[in-house]
Parts: structure tokens; sequence; C-alpha cells
């Protein structure tokens, strides 16, 4: 996918400096990412491409803030794809098909490329979501990578919405417990 | 503090709001409300970089997929204000001035170039303006080739053809937005260089009108132009 992270954080780096050339090339190295998080939380082409465009503004303008840590560039981008992502979704009106749609798209697996790079931190997170409940790691995974709200994942496994919010919490303690292992 | 791994309430509670909070799953005012404690408290916000990170870890699972062509373009666009420029850019703009060089060697005619493109593609930390100007022969058999570098503030000419006219002297003229020329001194034959007086400098522009006079030696006595034009080129951005 995005090529070594280095390379971005080095990119990210020279945007920050308001460097164009620099910027189309972080574009085309993280684009399809990017798009991929946009296009799963919104399911929808059109306000997902929107939403992209949205999000490189902000990336450009933001380039400054990143600061390398322990959270990945490319997670940075991700991180900003997926929160604009989700302040346009809960500012949209729901739309009706929407659940049926995301069935589809979250029953996609992975790219295998992507997914082996970083095979070792995601086998850690995959093995902690599997000692919990299938629904319940369902749960947190519907909530990370589709944007789903309380009250929709609440509708789709068939619960009440304070049941889903004590599951999904008592999820998270035990996810928590389970990485800091 | 306490260590967040410590069992008591008050951590594993911020804990999941912090969890809660990084998934997206606070309502409006919940959000606000830990926004504000984030501003205030270190140790929430070391608890939110925990989750960001231990949740990143399922960043994999986002699938790439390729976003339309015009994407870029309306980004930059958005961003920049100007017209979208293919990605394909520095190369366009290369063969652009491949084919200006080209023509200036040909016809001994100059180039007029600039900051090849608005980003700078060809040195990233240059975002200053570059004019080129191709004076091109009137008639003469003269011609020059100017640029000027905003950054630095210099101006460099150099003959491309012709020869110095006995008991003459070539001078360089600035054509104003007002139409009147304003002289830019005598010019030699050999590759010049000058700094631009700081009152002029705004006055380079892309489509300033340079031109070279024949002038009688030191330059022309009234501070206009007196002899003929033999050489004349627009500054252009490309």
């Amino acid at each position: 996918m995005a090529g070594q992270s280095s390379d971005i954080a080095d990119l990210i780096a020279r945007v920050a400096l308001r460097d164009r050339a620099a910027f189309q090339a972080l574009y085309g190295a993280t684009s399809a990412k990017l798009f991929g998080v946009t296009l799963r939380i919104l399911r929808d082409r059109a306000e997902a491409e929107e939403a992209l465009q949205e999000v490189y503004v902000k990336i450009w303008q933001r380039a400054d803030r990143y600061r390398a840590g322990n959270y990945s560039p490319i997670s940075w981008l991700v991180a900003i794809a997926r929160n604009h992502s989700l302040d346009f979704l809960r500012a949209r009106k729901p739309v009706s098909d929407d659940i049926e749609t995301a069935f589809d798209l979250a029953d996609r697996g992975p790219d295998p490329e992507a997914a082996a790079m970083a095979a070792g931190e995601r086998a850690q997170i995959e093995a902690c979501l599997d000692e919990l409940e299938v629904d319940r790691a369902g749960a947190v995974r519907g909530a990370y990578l589709d944007g789903y709200s309380y009250e929709e994942l609440a509708s789709r496994y068939g619960v009440p919405l304070n049941t889903m919010r004590t599951w999904l919490r008592r999820s998270l303690m035990k996810l928590k417990e389970c990485l800091t292992r | 503090m306490s260590d967040p791994q410590e069992h008591d309430d008050g951590p594993d509670e911020d804990s999941v709001l912090v969890a809660e909070y990084v998934l997206g799953l606070l309502d409006p005012e919940e959000r606000e409300k830990l926004r504000a404690r984030l501003v205030a408290e270190p140790e929430l916000r070391r608890e939110l970089a925990l989750w960001q990170s231990r949740l990143a870890r399922l960043d994999t699972e986002f699938e790439e997929k390729p976003a339309p062509e015009r994407t870029l373009p309306a980004i930059e666009e958005k961003l920049f204000g100007k017209p979208a420029r293919s990605r394909h850019g520095l190369w366009e703009s290369l063969t652009f001035w491949r084919s200006l060089a080209g023509a200036a060697a040909l016809i001994a005619i100059i180039a007029v170039g600039t900051n090849f493109l608005r980003p700078p593609q060809l040195s990233p930390s240059e975002l200053a303006m570059q004019l080129v100007a191709a004076l091109e022969d009137q008639g003469s058999g003269v011609s020059f080739v100017a640029l000027y570098d905003e950054h630095s503030g210099m101006f460099k000419l150099t003959a491309l053809s012709g020869a110095a006219v006995p008991d003459k002297d070539f001078e360089l003229w600035m054509i104003g937005s007002d139409g009147k020329p304003v002289s830019m001194g005598v010019v030699p034959m050999s590759p010049m260089e000058m700094p631009v007086p700081d009152d002029m400098k705004s006055h380079f522009t892309p489509g300033t009108m340079l031109t070279v006079t024949l002038e009688p030696k030191g330059g022309s006595p009234t501070g206009d132009p007196t002899g003929p034009v033999v050489a004349k080129g627009e500054a252009t951005l490309i």
C-alpha cells in the first residue's frame, strides 16, 4: 500500500513546509487507503469523494501538527480520514439502506498485501478480539471500521441500546487488558 | 493520577470514555465535555494516544480503493485556487521548457520562463517567482534572454545574438503597467547580473514587457528611449 512509513513521514514533513510536489506524492501514496476509509464509512461514492477532498485539504493545513511517535504516519492520516468521515456521517440523516449496504462492505476481507505489512500488530489485536464473544468483537470492529453508532449497533445485533452500550464498554476494557498484557 | 492499569473505577471509566471518543460513539454533548477535559488532563491525553494506537492496528482492514482521477486536481484547486494541474505537470513543463529552449536556440530568440510550475516541482523549497523573458530580434539581429529571480532579487541578462554597435549602447527598459518605459540601464553584450532596485521589484510580474533600444553611448540622454527598439519580449510565468 502506502510504502514505507518513514517515506510517508518524510512527505508529511515536506508538506508541512508547503511543498506541493510532496503533497502530490503523499496523495499518490496514500489516497487509495484514505478513499478506502471514507468509502467504507460513508458507503456512498460521491460523499466519499467529497470527504476525501476535504481530508486532503485538512492534511495540507495540519501537516505541521504531525509528530512522529508511536502513532505511525499512515495511522495519523487514516485517523484524519476516519474522523472526518464520522463527522460527515453523523451530520447526515440516516439512509434506509445503509445497513444492508454495510453488510456487503463489511464482509469483505482486508487486502492481503496490506494485511501482511502490519501482521504482527494486527495479529495481536485479532487475538485479543478473538477472546471476546463473536458479536462483541464484531461490534468493536463495526464501530471503528464502519463508523456505526450505538443505535446502529443495537439495531444490527438486535439488542436494546443500553445493552449494547454495556457490551461494548466491557469489550473495550477486556481489549485493553489483553493488549497491555 | 492512578496507574491506568489499576482496577479502580475512575481510571477504567475514563479509559472507556476515551475509547468511545476515539470510536466516535459519544453524543455531541459528551464529546465536547471530554474535549474540555482532554485539554486540562494530561493523563487523559495519554490514554487517548494509547487508544488511538491500539485501535489503529485495525487500520489494515480498510481496503484500498483507487480514488477517481479528478480528485487530486479538485483538491489542488481548493487549496491553491488555480486551475488543476495534471499529475504529469513536471513532465509537461519540462517539455514546454525544452521546446522554448529549442526555439530560442534556433530562432535566436528567447525564452521566457519561470517557476515552471506553480508547485515548485523542481526546487521544492523555493516558492519565489522566477520570470524568464525572451527578448526577440526586431530585425536588428540582436536578441537577449532575461531571467529574474524574485527570491534573490537578481536579474540576469545574456545576449544570444548580435554584436555591439560602435559608439552606441544598448539600453534595457521595463515597460510598466502604465505603458511608460523605465530604464534598467545600459547593457553589455556579455552576460551581466544585477540586483533589481527595490522600487522596481513590484513591477516585475508576468506580462511585463522588456525592450532593448539602441541609444547614444552611455544611454538615453533624456531618460526615455530615443533610439530604435532592437529586441523585445514579455516576461512569462510558465
